[in-house]
């Protein structure tokens, strides 16, 4: 990079924290480095999920092939192809989403709306034109704005850049800690996604993904994708490297399990009930989801914990005795899930 | 394009007053706190709006 792009992007790119994007490296996997045709829905890095609806089947995992500074990327392989999408078939690879309160400074919905540039890193032997989204709810409805990018050469990293319009009429329509911007990455999609033109701005037009492959049409394929960054105004920056402590927290305040016990010990009476107080490692998004899983017992039943309320910094699990006595204790562990 | 396969649905009920619902979500067993900012319950609602899910009266 010449001195003089290096100081205009300097003097036109915001200070502080850049990228909207939790987990764009591909770094955090909490939930697992590998999944075997993962239904629709799952999530298989953090904040990022698979959807779709094909006869296709696609193993996802965490991948140690990655462009230069980078050390993973997400990688998709189709191992049962679908040669013949239906109209309304789809395969996308999506971002979960940043919360409303943290893209407010978007000013969405007004004159002074900002420009977006989404950055990021792919591979595939699938070359050709594939989409890129970004999406919200604007209280009515969902409207998107969708790119095209090519992937020109087999196998070899490239990053591709796209600058998305602003979006002066339309503003977030959920909650300050609802979901705010989207993003799909289309790896197919049937005839009805993919009218002509492709939509050119934000709007509810169904042509989102025009000329994108079927990257499922063969088992041959492989799609990797890591170093995703969307930011503020018409420039790509560099990426912004977070460390990955600083990184997994940002992810558990979405999902997160306790590694260690959680324990109850103490003085039991037979028949009454015994509460462990948890606190979560973050104030989590939204009040969590949550599964027990019981690990031991002594003077209580093997049969599952109950918990009776949760905010979003902790909960408190209860079991009832089935002895009375000293040194009775029960320990278990815990996930909490406050996704988007 | 949000999918989350809810199999059953039962209230839990703490010192008579409902506290949460478990759920059969994916498989797996859930607590799910009663809060529309919850997917799990968001979708719970959803489903049972469209009458395709009944949430069980609490033991």
């Amino acid at each position: 990079m010449s001195n003089a792009r290096e100081i205009a992007q300097l003097g036109s790119v915001p200070s502080g924290r850049r990228n909207l994007i939790i987990n764009g490296a591909m770094n955090v996997t909490q939930r697992g480095t590998s999944f075997t045709a993962p239904a629709s829905g799952s999530v298989i890095c953090d904040r990022w999920t698979v959807e779709y609806d094909n006869d296709a089947s696609v193993d996802w995992s965490q991948s140690t092939d990655a462009p230069d500074g980078f050390s993973h990327s997400l990688k998709a392989d189709v191992t049962t192809a679908d040669t013949n999408l239906a109209t309304a078939q789809y395969s996308i690879l999506y971002y979960k989403g940043t919360e409303v309160q943290d893209v407010s400074h978007l000013l969405y919905g007004t004159s002074g709306a900002k420009k977006l540039t989404m950055s990021f890193w792919v591979k595939s032997n699938k070359t050709g034109t594939y989409s890129a989204e970004l999406a919200f709810y604007n209280g009515t409805a969902q409207v998107e704005h969708s790119k095209a990018y090519t992937i020109n050469t087999s196998n070899t990293w490239e990053k591709k850049e796209l600058t998305f319009d602003a979006n002066t009429t339309d503003s977030f329509g959920r909650a300050a800690n609802g979901q705010g911007l989207i993003i799909y990455f289309w790896l197919a999609a049937g005839s009805q996604w993919q009218g002509s033109p492709r939509s050119s701005t934000w709007g509810t037009s169904n042509n989102r993904a025009t000329d994108n492959v079927n990257f499922l049409d063969s088992t041959s394929n492989e799609f990797y994708i890591t170093g995703v960054q969307l930011e503020v105004g018409s420039v790509a920056t560099e990426f912004e490297n977070r460390s990955y402590g600083e990184e997994l927290a940002l992810c558990q305040r979405y999902y997160h399990g306790s590694e260690a016990y959680e324990i109850w010990s103490g003085y039991a009476v037979s028949g009454t009930n015994n509460f462990h107080n948890a606190d979560f490692k973050t104030t989590m998004r939204a009040i969590p989801s949550l599964t027990l899983t019981l690990i031991g017992q002594s003077g209580f039943s093997a049969t599952a914990l109950n918990t009776s309320s949760a905010t979003k910094d902790g909960f408190h699990a209860y079991k009832a005795a089935t002895a009375t006595g000293g040194g009775k204790y029960f320990y278990f562990t815990y996930t909490a899930d406050a996704e988007l | 394009m949000n999918e989350i396969d809810i199999i059953s649905a039962q209230y839990v009920s703490f010192e008579g007053t409902n506290s949460c619902v478990k759920a059969v979500i994916n498989g797996a067993e859930w607590f799910v706190p009663i809060d529309p900012a919850n997917r799990h319950y968001a979708e719970i609602m959803r489903q049972v709006e469209a009458g395709t899910l009944v949430i069980a009266e609490a033991d």
